[in-house]
């Protein structure tokens, strides 16, 4: 064929997306070298591989072929003996068989080895791979799927998820504010950056994102108690002794560090409560609050999506009716999570009894959160004792402090100034639906937005919470629609102390596994 | 919009940047396992200047089944044969088996998108896809081709992809040209 060219060049692609041509740049050398290594020579004898390669091409002086399948020599008499086809100059096919051969009319022999294909390995590879993920998230889905609205800030080296947003608000009539505590964060500067991410099959519609700074005096920290109000405290002591059903544990409790003190789910029953018990000794006078850094271990997240997958293809209609009756269906499906129950503190009065001071409850498995719960009706001695009573297995719990209160602060609320990209997807500007009440930020999986904040300038001088306002729609997953029990999503809702008896023995049988494969991701870091 | 930026990138890196095209006709080469039993030269395509000193003329482009070389000239044949002297020939690409790589791409496709069912995992599993399988694919498509460029190839070129000649000992002086015959494509289509 010919044809008149003014491209003197062949193909190759002039557009390169830098980033994968330099993966490819990486891997390439290492994956086009060559499959088909031709093996010629003059002599017969130079083709003789091995065993393993008994094809032979005999190019003879006349231009024919013959191809072997299997051959050997006779050097006796100076002749090649094989089985095959003999071709004619232009390959077509004069004879086949057996074929004895002169030596001095081979021009030239020629054999190939073929090597295995690097690709196929590699692909193979990468299949086998994302095959075995596939059997675990299919055989435990509610370890792979699943996390909430999270915000990360920049702690001076790097961003580290801070807060989890509104998770509980698994639907419009659920939309609920949330305040989480920025407490590694330092800024550096009166610009301040937050990143907001969708990390989850989940639709996340965002009415606010604020920061909130609290002021307060050199040394001293900012707490959020459950009821939104904050304290400011100083002095913050560590407790003497924290003793829970594996003993003293109050080497894991001493700092906000990421070593977390968390007990296995009771076999029978998921709801069973257990009991730490804290001493804090040598303490001034005055008021005094409980420090407690905590977030939920995967139960929740499991009890979650079992929910839903029970309710399977009828999950639309519960959530529709949840919106349409929302007081009463709230009333029914917070009952488990009242069964679930928070941390509650107990303080040991000066008569001897045990009286409840308050509790503190962050709901999501991946940010750990610092609350503060303030004692009243302190004994006046110079010790303290606390107990914290809590569902085994739900919660893990970063740090115990016991701190002075210095009084309650209000927070200066500081709305994004700016953010990138400025548009959603849609051409809405990301500011403006987050500053105005009534409208929202809607966000998909993978979505991901810097919000920018104008702090005060003696921002050294503040403590930063994040509040963040929404609700989020989980997707449904085909995988859960085998799960699906009517009678199951009836007990969860009005018996569910005999719920989470009956559910335990499914959920011990993941438990371990699902909280390693969950973390041991690092899908984020708490 | 994440994912879909992947898959965006995914298939654009395979098909704009490494990939390298084919120039031979469908279904004329053999698949690699077929190479053993192949007689026939592998397919070569050549851009040749002008033999002439007319600015106006330009290149031209030679297909066909890489018949035999000598000392002066490239023997092709297509549809009729070609005989090509070496000096007028500015680059070159002989090529000898199929490629899977289009095979490979949708492999690679085929297994990005299934890591939707990995969930979390899809953070590590995805881009494990991108960086085993766009090399493999780009690699596929770019190995076993001897690529000719006369400002860039050293002179043992044409010696070495000898034997991937019809007549990998040279054309036999029995023969007469024009009897030479091209390869028959054998296909499945009865039409």
């Amino acid at each position: 064929m010919k044809r008149k060219t003014s491209n003197l060049k062949f193909i190759p692609g002039d557009k390169i997306l830098i980033v994968l041509l330099t993966i490819s740049m990486i891997f390439l050398p290492h994956c086009s070298g060559n499959r088909i290594e031709r093996i010629t020579g003059f002599e017969v004898k130079a083709v003789q591989l091995s065993k393993e390669i008994p094809f032979i091409k005999l190019h003879m002086k006349n231009g024919d072929v013959y191809i072997f399948d299997n051959w050997k020599m006779d050097q006796k008499e100076n002749v090649v003996l094989g089985n095959g086809n003999h071709l004619d100059m232009n390959r077509q096919l004069i004879d086949q068989g057996e074929f004895k051969l002169s030596i001095k009319d081979v021009a030239l022999a020629e054999t190939n080895v073929i090597k295995n294909s690097a690709a196929v390995t590699a692909l193979t590879f990468a299949t086998v791979i994302t095959g075995i993920f596939t059997v675990v998230c299919i055989t435990n889905p509610k370890a792979c799927f699943g996390s909430c609205p999270t915000f990360y800030a920049n702690n001076g080296n790097e961003y580290i998820v801070q807060s989890e947003g509104f998770s509980s608000s698994i639907s419009p009539c659920l939309e609920e504010k949330d305040i989480d505590a920025l407490f590694r964060i330092k800024p550096e500067s009166e610009n301040f950056e937050i990143q907001l991410r969708n990390e989850a099959y989940e639709t996340h519609v965002i009415r606010k994102a604020n920061v909130l700074a609290l002021p307060k005096k050199k040394g001293n920290r900012v707490f959020a108690a459950m009821d939104d109000k904050f304290y400011e405290a100083g002095n913050l002591i560590g407790a003497s002794e924290v003793v829970g059903e594996e003993g003293d544990c109050s080497e894991k409790l001493c700092s906000f560090d990421g070593v977390e003190r968390f007990s296995p789910a009771d076999s029978n029953n998921l709801a069973e409560k257990e009991i730490i018990e804290i001493s804090f000794n040598n303490i001034t006078e005055g008021n005094k609050g409980l420090v407690i850094a905590s977030r939920q271990t995967l139960l929740t997240t499991f009890l979650f999506y079992q929910g839903l997958a029970y309710m399977g293809s009828s999950a639309g209609y519960f959530l529709a009716n949840l919106e349409r009756n929302s007081e009463e269906v709230k009333k029914i499906i917070d009952q488990p999570r009242k069964e679930l129950g928070n941390i509650e503190v107990f303080v040991e009065t000066v008569s001897g009894d045990w009286k409840k001071a308050g509790e503190i409850g962050e709901h999501g498995p991946i940010s750990t959160d610092i609350k503060i719960v303030p004692l009243n009706n302190l004994n006046t001695s110079s010790s303290i004792k606390i107990k914290l009573r809590m569902t085994k297995g739900l919660w893990r719990i970063d740090y115990l402090a016991l701190a002075d209160l210095k009084g309650k602060v209000d927070p200066v609320i500081i709305s994004p100034s700016d953010a990138f990209p400025k548009l959603t997807g849609y051409n809405s500007n990301v500011t403006e639906l987050l500053t105005n009440e009534d409208s929202v930020l809607v966000t998909f999986p993978g979505d991901k937005y810097f919000l920018q904040y104008k702090l005060p300038e003696d921002f050294e001088n503040y403590e930063l919470f994040l509040e963040s306002q929404g609700y989020y729609l989980e997707w449904m997953r085909e995988e859960w629609l085998a799960e699906e029990n009517p009678a199951k999503v009836y007990q969860m809702f009005f018996n569910p102390q005999q719920f989470f008896k009956d559910l335990a023995p499914q959920f011990k049988k993941v438990e371990a596994e699902m909280e390693e494969t969950f973390w041991s991701s690092k899908y984020v870091y708490p | 919009m994440y994912i879909r930026n992947l898959i965006l990138i995914l298939f654009s890196s395979i098909l704009i940047s490494g990939c390298a095209t084919t120039y031979a006709p469908s279904d004329w080469l053999p698949n690699t396992d077929e190479i053993q039993k192949e007689s026939f030269g592998g397919w070569m395509t050549l851009i040749v200047r002008p033999d002439s000193l007319i600015a106006q003329d330009t290149y031209l482009q030679y297909d066909g089944e890489f018949i035999s070389s000598d000392e002066n000239n490239v023997y092709l044949l297509a549809d009729s044969l070609f005989i090509i002297p070496k000096e007028n020939i500015s680059t070159g690409i002989l090529e000898i088996d199929e490629k899977n790589s289009v095979e490979y791409g949708l492999w690679t496709f085929g297994g990005f998108i299934a890591t939707i069912s990995n969930g979390v995992y899809l953070i590590f599993t995805a881009p494990l896809w991108l960086f085993t399988g766009i090399p493999a694919t780009i690699g596929e498509s770019n190995r076993d081709r001897y690529e000719y460029d006369e400002e860039n190839t050293d002179s043992l070129y044409w010696e070495n992809i000898q034997k991937f000649a019809r007549f990998p000992q040279g054309l036999p002086d029995n023969i007469e040209l024009k009897n030479l015959k091209p390869k028959i494509i054998l296909t499945n289509d009865l039409e």
